[in-house]
């Protein structure tokens, strides 16, 4: 796993003063940045908006938005610290480029943000709280037929936030 | 020969566009601005009146007159916002200037700031979020949530000047009583540019699209209700809906003024109209939004 600090490669590649992820400009930086931290296709680059106070829509977008556009059906990103505030940045700009990724709060908690249909939904939360399982413990335990839950992990694979290994899924997560 | 711009006794968003009028009505020769008479002005009025300055010395016309308000108090008030400090280079100054610092006043969040550059838009948030919190939290009884939005809300305004204007702006945050409807604190954010106004700047994207109807008001509904940009950018457009979206959470009022439009988004506890047509012409965009306390708060 990588593990990119946002603050500190604001720092780098902006300024060492600023302490906001604000504009545009900051965001594109900020973007090269992480793009020059990543390792390897199959890692999982953990960005971690901990020491972040203040992100506004613009620098999301920048950020995140164009992340997972540009990378994100090749890798896997999750995004750590992430509070109310930042998710209240997050959500339209998932929204608009129809993306989702992963979000662990401070307490460890993880939340699936973006525009995702109900099952995917349900399926993420589920893998989320109980751990790996396989296709027909997801359908059993969510009432689902088993296509439409088939459908629901293909969707959430798709998108990279779970991983699939030998019949079973798994949540993304730090550790 | 001289033309008289008259600034309203009140001089806020109530009454901007009487002093638009006045600012646009026919007739040449050197402006002169009195606000001799003025009784008290918002950070929406200032932030106005710097850019009608500003677009006058933009246009190279003559630097105009402006006549101080007569009130001490007033006066200093002007003074202490920091609108005298950026009055002085686009106006001839007439009347007692007070020797005030642009500093100090409990109630005034953000003095009156220029915003030309990103890292002015860094600046402002820097400076503000702290107060900003104490403030929205303490005095107006909100979540503690509503701070980072508050801040996001600051930035995605002057981030309009940045990227759209075309040339620079002002912004001011101050906290008052606000008396006339509501009888509750408030925190204003008033974001004001000399800039192509919304019209202007969409005009290439958008106006074919609206045909006979493209007008300032489709501009602002293209802006504000359809979240367009002028950039090919899917991502682009999203900072006003954002603002929208905060100041419906806190029942915040919004409100953009753009060439001769001007278009609301209208809380329960006022009574502005949610679209204004065919106003005296001003140049670039005014943005106002207000953030009120919580009910329960006094």
């Amino acid at each position: 796993m990588t593990r990119i600090d946002l603050k500190d490669v604001l720092a780098r590649t902006v300024n060492t003063v600023y302490g906001d992820l604000v504009t545009r400009r900051t965001g594109e930086a900020v973007r090269s940045g992480i793009e020059a931290m990543l390792g390897d296709d199959d890692e999982t680059a953990i960005i971690d908006f901990g020491t972040v106070r203040l992100m506004d829509i613009s620098c999301a977008d920048e950020i995140v938005g164009k992340l997972l556009l540009q990378q994100g059906t090749a890798r896997y990103f999750l995004l750590a610290g992430v509070h109310a505030a930042h998710e209240d940045a997050l959500e339209p700009v998932l929204e608009r480029h129809h993306l989702a990724v992963v979000a662990e709060d401070r307490t460890g908690a993880l939340k699936l943000l973006g525009s995702l249909p109900d099952p995917a939904r349900r399926a993420f939360q589920m893998l989320a709280t109980s751990g790996p399982a396989a296709l027909d413990e997801i359908a059993v335990g969510l009432s689902l037929a088993p296509d439409e839950a088939r459908h629901a992990l293909e969707t959430l694979r798709q998108h990279r936030v779970v991983r699939e290994a030998g019949g079973h899924y798994q949540a993304l997560r730090c550790a | 020969m001289t033309r008289v711009v008259e600034v309203p006794a009140q001089f806020d968003d109530r009454t901007f566009d009487q002093f638009a009028r006045s600012y646009s009505a026919d007739g040449g020769g050197r402006m002169l601005f009195d606000a001799h008479a003025t009784q008290w002005a918002s950070p929406f009025g200032l932030v106005g009146l710097l850019t009608a300055g500003q677009a006058i010395h933009e246009a190279g016309g003559e630097r105009p007159l402006l006549t101080l308000p007569q009130d001490r108090d007033v006066a200093h008030y002007w003074g202490r916002s920091g609108f005298l400090e950026h009055a002085e280079p686009l106006f001839e100054l007439h009347g007692r200037a007070p020797r005030v610092a642009a500093r100090g006043d409990s109630d005034v969040l953000l003095e009156i700031t220029p915003v030309r550059v990103a890292d002015d838009v860094h600046g402002v948030v820097g400076h503000i979020q702290d107060r900003a919190a104490t403030i929205l939290t303490q005095e107006l009884g909100l979540e503690a949530t509503a701070t980072m939005g508050f801040g996001m809300a600051l930035s995605e305004a002057c981030q309009n000047i940045v990227e759209h204007a075309g040339t620079g702006g002002w912004v001011a945050v101050q906290t008052y009583t606000w008396r006339r409807k509501l009888r509750r604190r408030v925190v204003l954010i008033a974001v004001s540019d000399a800039g192509v106004g919304f019209r202007r700047s969409l005009e290439a994207t958008q106006a074919k699209r609206f045909g006979d109807r493209w007008s300032d008001a489709a501009a602002l509904e293209a802006a504000l209700i359809q979240g367009v940009s002028r950039f090919r950018d899917p991502g682009r457009g999203q900072g006003l809906a954002g603002i929208r979206r905060y100041l419906n959470r806190w029942t915040g009022k919004l409100a953009v003024r753009s060439g001769t439009a001007r278009m609301a988004m209208v809380p329960a506890w006022d009574d502005d109209v949610p679209l204004a047509d065919q106003l005296p012409l001003f140049p670039g965009t005014q943005v106002l939004m207000i953030v009120p306390a919580h009910a329960d708060t006094a």
